[in-house]
C-alpha cells in the first residue's frame, strides 16, 4: 500500500516545534512511504489544491496529514481526498500542533513525539479499508400514541406541516387527562372547552384527511428503524361503525345491561352499550363486553335493532391488526398514578371521607356522577376539607418534583369546592411549595389569601395518619394539633405510568429506572430519545402540567419535523459495528452492551445483527465481545493495535 | 529504579468526545504538557477492550492513562460506566500479574477541561515515573525467545 504523509506546517504554528525538515527525513523510509510533503496552511485554498496536485499525481492508497485536530479538519481533508479520486476513509490525520506543537516547550522532544505518532498513523492507515455513507429513503409519515394533550398538540402540528399522521388512543374518545377536570390550572377553564376546538380540528378540519385516529387501540410491535418504521396497531372493537353513527343514543336506552361506569372511577354505572364519556370526540357509544349480556351467551340484539342506521352496529365485530409504515413516532400516553395499596395507609377504602383527587374530579365535573356537587355520604356538604399533597408519592424526589402541579392542582380545587360551599374550610397538608412559572405562582397565592383554613408543612408524609371521627376523619400530620375533616383529598403525583413498560418494550424505548424514557440529552433533547425516530411529550416524559405537555407536543413535533424530511434520505455512517457470523456464538452479551437497541437475533439463526441505521458507531459491543465476533469499522482491533506496535518500535 | 531521569513512556486513550476536546482545548491554552504520552484516539472509552492495555503494556508502555466523558456526560449514554466497570477488573488482573495497578489510570475530562486533561497526564506520567520501569517477567525482550522452564 502506498502512503502519502502531508505535514502542515500552519505558518510556523507546528513548524517552529515540529520542523518538517527534522521530521520529513525520519518518515520517507518507513514501509509504505511513497512521499513526504510539506504544506504551508493545508486547511486553505492553497494547501488544499497543492494537496489535490500531488494527490492526482502520485495516487497514493492512503493520506496521513500531520496538521490539526480531528474535530476542527477532518471533514476537510476528507473532501480533499474524495475530490482527488481517493477515498474519504483512507486518511489519517495527527494533530501535531494542539497535542504537540503547542504544547512541548522542547524543540526535539517535540519531533520524537511527532515521529511516533505520524509513525503509528502510517501503520494504522494501512490497515484502514474504503468506506462510504449509505442513504435510506424516508417515509415522512409519523405515527402519534396518545390522544391526550401533548398527542394532540404533536399530530396538529405535525398535520399543519402537511404530515400524515395515524394517531393511536387506548380510549374510545381522544383528549386524555383534561376530559376528567371540569376545570384546568391555572386559566379555570372546563377541560372539555379547552379541548372541543382541537378535536374538531383533528376530526372535522382542513386538516382531517391528513390524521388518521385509531381509537381502542393499542400499538403492540415496532419493526424497522428511523425512516421506515413499521407498527403493528392492534383494535379492539368498538361494535358501532364510527363512520355511519350518527350519535342518537337510540342503541343505549334499550340495553338491558348495566355496569360501573369505569370513566367516572365506579361512582356510577352506565349501560353496556353507552357513551364512554361526553366531552371528547368522537361522539359515539362503545360496547363493553365485559357488561353485555351476549359476553354471558345471551342472544340480546337490543341495541343493533334500535339502531337506525343499517349495518352500524356489528355485534360479531372482532379485534383487529393492521401496520402501519411510518418514519418516526411520538410518544405521548400520559401520566401514570399511584398504585391504590400506596394510598390504604391514608384510609383510602376504610374510611368513606377519603376520596382520591380523581374521585374528587369527577364529583366536581357538571357532567359526573353527581353533576357537580360534592356531597358526603351523611347527603349534606362537608365542613372542612383536608388536601393532602403528594399523597402516595414514591419517593422524596418525586414529591420535590411534583410540588408545583400539586400546589397548582390543590389552589384549583380549593377555589372549585369553595365556589359551592363559601364557608368550607381548606386545609392543606404539603411537604414541600413550588411554583414552576408565575401564573401558577400567582394562582397559588391567591388560594393562599383568600383561604379559610391551615396551610401546614410537613416534614414528610409518612407520619401522617387519618383515623375515623363523628364528623369525618381527624388527620394526624404528626406534629401540631390534629386537623378535622369532612373530606380528605388524595392529592397523587403524576408518575411515571406502568403501562409505558410494555409500550416501551414494544417499541424498544429504553427507560431508566423509575421507568420514564429516556431522554437523548438531559438539557439538549429533552422530546429526542437515544433511539433515533423515537420522540416522547407530555406527562409519559416527565412529570407535567398541561401547559407544559402541550408545549412538549409541539416541541416533539418540531424534533421530528427537523430530522424527518420529506425527499431527504437517512445517511447512515460507515463507522458501526458489524458481526462475523462465522464467529459468533449467539450469546448476546453485546445487546446488553447496547442502549440504542441495534443488536438484535438474526431472523434465521441465533448469531447477532446489527442495525446500521441504529448503530451509533460507540464500539461498546465490540468490546464487549468474548468471541471476537464483533468489530468497529474504521476502529477495527487491528488498526488500534497497529497503531500501537508502531508507537512502541 | 526510582529515578528523576527515567523518562516512562505512556499510552493515552482518548474518546473522541470530551477526551480529545479536551487535549485540543490544552493545546489551545497551550499549557506545557509532558512529551512522554503516545495518544491513541478511540469513539468512545467504551471501545477500550482490556486487550489495549494489555497489548500496551507488552509493547513496551510503562502506563496506560484512560480519558473519556465525566459520568452521567458520556455521549454514548452510559459507555463510560461500562469502561470503568471493565478498568476495575483490569486493576485486579494487573495485580494478579504481578503489575503495579498505579499504571494504569481512568480519568474524565469534559471537552473544554484542558486544564483537567493536563494534569490527568502529568500525574498519570509522575505516578508511573516514581514506580519506575515496567519489568513485566513473563514477556521476553525483543529478539529473545521463550524457554520453558
Amino acid at each position: 500500500m502506498k502512503v502519502g504523509v502531508f505535514l502542515c506546517t500552519c505558518g510556523t504554528q507546528v513548524s517552529q516545534k515540529v520542523d518538517p525538515a527534522a521530521l520529513g527525513p525520519r518518515l520517507r523510509p518507513l514501509p509504505g512511504v511513497a512521499f513526504v510533503e510539506e504544506v504551508a496552511f493545508a486547511c486553505g485554498t492553497d494547501g488544499k489544491a497543492a494537496m489535490h496536485a500531488m494527490l492526482t499525481r502520485e495516487r497514493p492508497d492512503a493520506v496521513v496529514v500531520a496538521a490539526c485536530s480531528v474535530r476542527e479538519h477532518e471533514e476537510t481533508f476528507r473532501g480533499v481526498l474524495s475530490g482527488a479520486g481517493l477515498n474519504p476513509w483512507m486518511l489519517q490525520l495527527v494533530n501535531v500542533r494542539e497535542h504537540i506543537a503547542w504544547v512541548t516547550p522542547d524543540a526535539a522532544q517535540a519531533v520524537d513525539k511527532a515521529e511516533r505518532q505520524v509513525r503509528a498513523a502510517i501503520a494504522r492507515v494501512q490497515q484502514q479499508a474504503p468506506l462510504a455513507r449509505t442513504t435510506l429513503p424516508v417515509n415522512p409519515g409519523v405515527l402519534v400514541v396518545g390522544g391526550g394533550p401533548a398527542g394532540l398538540a404533536a399530530a396538529l402540528k405535525l398535520a399543519e406541516a402537511g404530515r400524515t399522521v395515524t394517531l393511536v388512543e387506548t380510549r374510545s374518545i381522544l383528549g386524555g387527562a383534561p376530559l376528567t377536570y371540569d376545570e384546568v390550572a391555572p386559566s379555570m377553564e372546563c377541560g372539555s372547552c379547552l379541548l372541543e376546538p382541537l378535536l374538531a380540528r383533528v376530526f372535522h378540519g382542513e386538516l382531517a384527511p391528513r390524521l388518521t385516529v385509531h381509537t381502542l387501540a393499542e400499538v403492540t410491535a415496532l419493526k424497522g428503524s428511523f425512516g421506515h418504521f413499521t407498527a403493528t396497531v392492534r383494535r379492539r372493537p368498538r361494535f358501532v361503525d364510527t363512520a355511519t353513527c350518527l350519535g342518537c343514543m337510540a342503541c343505549v336506552e334499550p340495553c338491558p345491561s348495566t355496569l360501573p361506569n369505569a370513566f367516572e372511577l365506579g361512582l356510577s354505572t352506565r349501560k353496556a352499550m353507552d357513551f364512554e364519556h361526553f366531552g371528547g370526540l368522537p361522539s359515539v357509544p362503545v360496547l363493553e363486553p365485559a357488561g353485555c349480556l351476549r359476553t354471558l351467551g345471551d342472544e340480546c340484539t337490543a341495541c343493533r335493532d334500535a339502531c337506525p342506521v343499517p349495518g352500524c352496529v356489528d355485534l360479531d365485530a372482532r379485534p383487529t391488526e393492521l401496520e402501519v409504515p411510518v418514519g418516526a413516532v411520538v410518544v405521548a400516553t400520559g401520566a401514570g398514578q399511584p398504585p391504590r395499596e400506596a394510598l390504604t395507609p391514608f384510609g383510602l377504602g376504610a374510611l368513606p371521607v377519603v376520596w382520591t383527587q380523581a374521585e374528587l374530579e369527577r364529583r366536581l365535573s357538571s357532567s359526573g356522577p353527581t353533576s357537580g356537587r360534592v356531597l358526603m355520604p351523611s347527603g349534606g356538604p362537608p365542613e372542612s376539607v383536608v388536601l393532602l399533597h403528594g399523597a402516595g408519592a414514591p419517593d422524596e424526589a418525586t414529591l420535590a418534583v411534583t410540588a408545583s402541579t400539586l400546589g397548582a392542582r390543590a389552589a384549583r380545587l380549593q377555589r372549585q369546592l369553595r365556589a359551592q360551599h363559601p364557608s368550607l374550610a381548606v386545609h392543606h397538608v404539603f411537604v414541600h411549595r413550588a411554583a414552576s412559572d408565575a401564573a401558577t405562582f400567582q394562582l397559588q397565592e391567591q388560594a393562599r389569601a383568600e383561604h379559610r383554613g391551615e396551610w401546614r408543612q410537613v416534614p414528610d408524609l409518612a407520619r401522617v395518619r387519618v383515623a375515623p371521627a363523628p364528623h369525618g376523619a381527624h388527620v394526624d400530620t404528626g406534629e401540631g394539633r390534629p386537623l378535622d375533616a369532612g373530606l380528605v383529598v388524595l392529592l397523587t403525583p403524576p408518575l411515571a405510568p406502568p403501562s409505558l413498560r410494555s409500550l416501551a418494550q414494544a417499541l424498544g424505548l429504553p427507560l431508566d429506572a423509575a421507568g420514564w424514557p429516556r431522554p437523548a440529552h438531559p438539557v439538549l433533547e429533552r422530546q429526542r430519545t437515544p433511539v433515533r425516530g423515537l420522540v416522547v411529550a407530555g406527562a409519559c416524559a416527565q412529570a407535567s402540567s398541561l401547559a407544559d405537555a402541550f408545549a412538549a407536543g409541539t416541541a416533539a413535533a418540531g424534533a421530528v419535523l427537523a430530522d424527518l424530511v420529506e425527499g431527504r434520505h437517512v445517511v447512515l455512517e460507515p463507522e458501526v459495528a458489524m458481526v462475523d457470523a462465522a464467529r459468533c456464538s449467539g450469546c448476546k452479551a453485546c445487546f446488553g452492551s447496547c442502549p440504542y437497541h441495534a443488536l438484535s437475533q438474526a431472523p434465521r439463526g441465533r448469531v447477532a445483527v446489527v442495525n446500521p441505521s441504529l448503530c451509533v458507531g460507540c464500539g461498546a459491543c465490540v468490546a464487549t465481545c468474548p468471541s471476537a465476533a464483533l468489530t468497529q469499522q474504521h476502529f477495527t482491533d487491528a488498526q488500534v493495535l497497529a497503531e500501537l506496535a508502531e508507537a512502541f518500535r | 529504579m526510582n529515578t528523576p531521569d527515567f523518562q516512562p513512556r505512556l499510552v493515552g486513550f482518548l474518546c473522541t468526545w470530551c477526551a480529545y476536546g479536551a487535549a485540543d482545548k490544552a493545546g489551545t491554552a497551550q499549557r506545557p504538557l509532558p512529551p512522554n504520552v503516545h495518544l491513541i484516539r478511540v469513539p468512545c472509552t467504551g471501545r477500550i477492550d482490556p486487550q489495549f492495555v494489555l497489548s500496551a503494556l507488552q509493547q513496551g508502555a510503562d502506563g496506560v492513562v484512560v480519558v473519556g466523558c465525566h459520568p452521567g456526560g458520556c455521549h454514548y449514554q452510559e459507555q463510560n460506566y461500562r469502561a470503568v466497570q471493565r478498568h476495575h477488573l483490569l486493576l485486579k488482573l494487573l495485580t494478579q500479574l504481578g503489575v503495579d495497578p498505579g499504571r494504569c489510570r481512568l480519568g474524565f475530562a469534559g471537552a473544554s477541561e484542558g486544564e483537567v486533561f493536563t494534569r490527568l497526564m502529568t500525574d498519570a506520567v509522575d505516578a508511573v515515573r516514581s514506580l519506575g520501569p515496567l519489568r513485566l517477567a513473563m514477556v521476553p525482550p525483543p529478539g529473545e525467545t521463550s524457554v520453558d522452564p
